[in-house]
């Protein structure tokens, strides 16, 4: 027997009270380890993705928008631009930029995006492949380790993509993407990402693709992904210039600038087959297609009329003020936009902020709460407890020692309160996480545990030491002769 | 308040008797080191426990006083052993299981050992409480009115067990009380006179 024990059995036989103040306890601490997790989780993820961009170049909208669409792989695209226009940015001999990666958004399969893009933007996250090689030809994907693992994706397997982000109705059957690498986990973006070339996404959304179901029901389709599919551009323009109740596939005849496409084959059985055995007619597919911004630069002019989503800048020098203006004068002379990623996850953090702050201020609110919870309990049980704490200094107990075995009451409470109530928050994270994963394309985990989180500890320690503090000194001095002499 | 000069010899027992209000609570009290008295002494030993300070008197009370109420209070979250064990613990005496159930068992306590206390009967919790001012061996037990609230059974039963404990500790004991009943058991007697009469 110690004063850790009487006070734990104390503390158990007002189980009612003890309950309360328990609760509260853990809501105030689950609540703010909760914020810590998610906070410090979506910084670390948003840093870990900025990947180093100075600049994005995308269509005019909301830059926000820009830099969630193209870095992050949240928010809709704001649409689509010319190669025509992209094309000075494209340019490896621009005197600014070092490097550029151009990105072609859109289609997703099963809830993952696919990025056309070039071998450039493996290496803004130093992304390294885990087995197979790179995405080259048309309608090779390179996945993302996570993409791989949750949709059970090998080598060879293939995959047909769908219009737009979400549980798309329309497929682009006709062209099922073959997955020819998986990167290994980098902790970044592109792990919940599906690469491939750019030409792979232009072939898939030139007009053939249409699907063969009642116009009806693609209209439908379409206005769906209105409000942030650029690829829809693309597709209204297109409708207007072919005749779609020739909707056979017959490339040859809707030349719409896809050379690679006059002699398509549509025997999609075979598209099974290794590529290397059907180059020779199994086009579109096992086509090269393009995979560098150095190819693509020079495609352009057979592609003016090519549209990509956007463009990650990377500058020379990001101190050469020549760069730091090339921003605004994108703004001011293009139809392009141009937005900077540390301007606008700062930006977006602020916004996040007010919310974030509100929710920590309520947790605080309860922790006090359930500080003051705790006081009350402890002072209204020293009148019934008069009589206990009396007798225990007529056993010797000193005036300290009913001060300490009070304190002791209130740290017990703090303690579990705040065990608790950062289990309850890792395993809410863990469960959240799921969710999150899909609205931010990052994995969450409630696994990890922050050094905040002992400063929590700390803080809980002090709430249960103050509010026993005034119970500890009433307690510490009770006077024996007057309490037990009156019965 | 004033009280006579009081000089009780090592295994003595001495009765205290007065009427309500002549101040025997405050003269147990001031013995027990539960008060301090104004001017005078109150030796045990050869200690005088009016000059120790707060812990030093705690401890010292702890060891070798026992005390048994009138109403015998508990540590409401303790079953009846824990209540012992709590008595050696405050005392700073070494947790000892088997003297707590040996004494039990002399005291008929031995099948209430892990009892609620509130779930004993009024003579089984006043055992009880004299179990607990017994378990550290002290020099001194101090009774206030041990047996007012007791039926003349319990009452012979209780005093009976101190007088027959406190023999085979050679402690002495001090019983305060104005039941009458007692009157006839005890050789040494003060009588307390009423307050107005001692001013």
């Amino acid at each position: 027997m110690n004063l850790f024990g009487i006070s734990w059995k104390n503390i158990r036989v007002k189980p009612l009270s003890t309950l309360l103040s328990l609760i509260l306890f853990v809501l105030g601490v689950g609540l703010i380890s909760l914020l810590l997790l998610v906070n410090k989780q979506m910084t670390d993820k948003f840093e870990k993705s900025h990947g180093g961009v100075n600049l994005v170049v995308g269509a005019k909208g909301s830059p926000l928008q820009l830099i969630l669409s193209s870095i992050y792989h949240i928010d809709f695209p704001t649409g689509n631009i010319s190669l025509e226009e992209a094309r000075p940015f494209l340019n490896p001999k621009h005197p600014l930029i070092e490097k550029t990666v151009p990105m072609s958004l859109g289609d997703s399969y099963s809830g993952y995006r696919i990025v056309g893009t070039t071998h450039e933007y493996l290496d803004v996250y130093a992304a390294e492949v885990d087995e197979g090689k790179l995405f080259k030809n048309n309608f090779e994907a390179t996945l993302g380790a996570r993409v791989a693992e949750e949709l059970g994706l090998d080598i060879g397997d293939q995959f047909a993509s769908a219009h737009g982000f979400g549980d798309s109705h329309m497929h682009h059957d006709e062209h099922p993407f073959t997955v020819v690498s998986i990167l290994k986990p980098s902790g970044t973006v592109l792990d919940q990402l599906i690469l491939s070339n750019l030409s792979s996404i232009w072939v898939s959304h030139a007009p053939h693709d249409e699907s063969e179901t009642a116009t009806g029901t693609s209209e439908e389709d379409h206005s769906d992904h209105d409000h942030g599919d650029g690829h829809n551009h693309d597709h209204d323009h297109e409708h207007g210039d072919h005749d779609h109740s020739e909707h056979d596939h017959d490339h040859g005849e809707n030349d719409h600038g896809e050379h690679d496409h006059s002699e398509h084959d549509h025997d999609h059985g075979e598209h099974d087959h290794g590529d290397h055995d059907h180059a020779h007619h199994d086009h579109g597919h096992s086509e090269p297609g393009i995979y560098t911004t150095n190819d693509l630069f020079e495609a352009i002019p057979e592609n003016e009329e090519k549209e990509i989503t956007s463009m990650l800048i990377f500058y020379k020098s990001e101190t050469d003020f020549r760069a730091l203006n090339m921003g605004r004068g994108i703004n001011d002379n293009t139809d392009m936009q141009s937005a900077n990623p540390v301007y606008q996850t700062a930006r977006l953090f602020e916004m996040m902020g007010v919310g974030e702050r509100a929710l920590r201020a309520l947790a605080l609110i309860i922790v006090i709460v359930s500080g003051l919870s705790v006081f009350i309990s402890l002072f209204s049980s020293l009148k019934e407890r008069r009589y206990e704490l009396a007798i225990m200094r007529v056993m010797g107990a000193s005036r300290s020692k009913l001060f300490l075995l009070v304190i002791i009451e209130g740290l017990i409470i703090a303690i579990l309160g705040f065990l608790i109530g950062i289990g309850v928050s890792h395993f809410a994270m863990e469960v959240l996480a799921r969710y999150m994963q899909d609205a931010y394309q990052y994995s969450f985990t409630g696994m990890m545990f922050l050094k905040e989180e002992l400063i929590l500890l700390g803080g809980a320690l002090i709430v249960g030491f103050i509010a026993a503090l005034i119970p500890a000194i009433q307690a510490s001095k009770t006077d024996i002769s007057e309490t037990l002499s009156t019965n | 308040m004033n009280f006579p000069d009081l000089n009780c010899g090592d295994g003595e027992h001495w009765l205290i008797i007065g009427q309500s209000g002549c101040g025997k609570t405050t003269l147990l009290h001031l013995l027990g080191g539960l008060l301090r008295p104004g001017s005078g002494s109150v030796e045990i030993d050869t200690t005088d426990i009016a000059k120790l300070n707060g812990a030093n008197l705690d401890h010292f009370r702890g060891q070798h006083i026992g005390i048994v109420f009138q109403r015998p209070h508990f540590v409401r979250s303790l079953n009846v052993e824990q209540n012992l064990t709590l008595a050696q613990y405050l005392a700073g005496e070494k947790q000892d299981g088997d003297k707590v159930k040996s004494l039990l068992d002399k005291l008929n306590l031995g099948h209430q050992v892990i009892s609620r206390v509130d779930q004993l009967s009024q003579g089984e919790q006043q055992r009880v409480a004299i179990a607990r001012a017994l378990i550290n061996d002290p020099k001194v037990i101090l009774a206030d009115e041990p047996t007012s609230a007791l039926d003349d059974q319990n009452c012979d039963e209780v005093i009976d067990l101190l007088e027959k404990h406190a023999e085979l500790q050679g402690a002495t004991l001090i019983i305060v009380t104005h039941d009458q009943r007692l009157k006839d058991k005890f050789e040494n007697q003060v009588v307390l006179e009423p307050i107005s009469a001692s001013v």
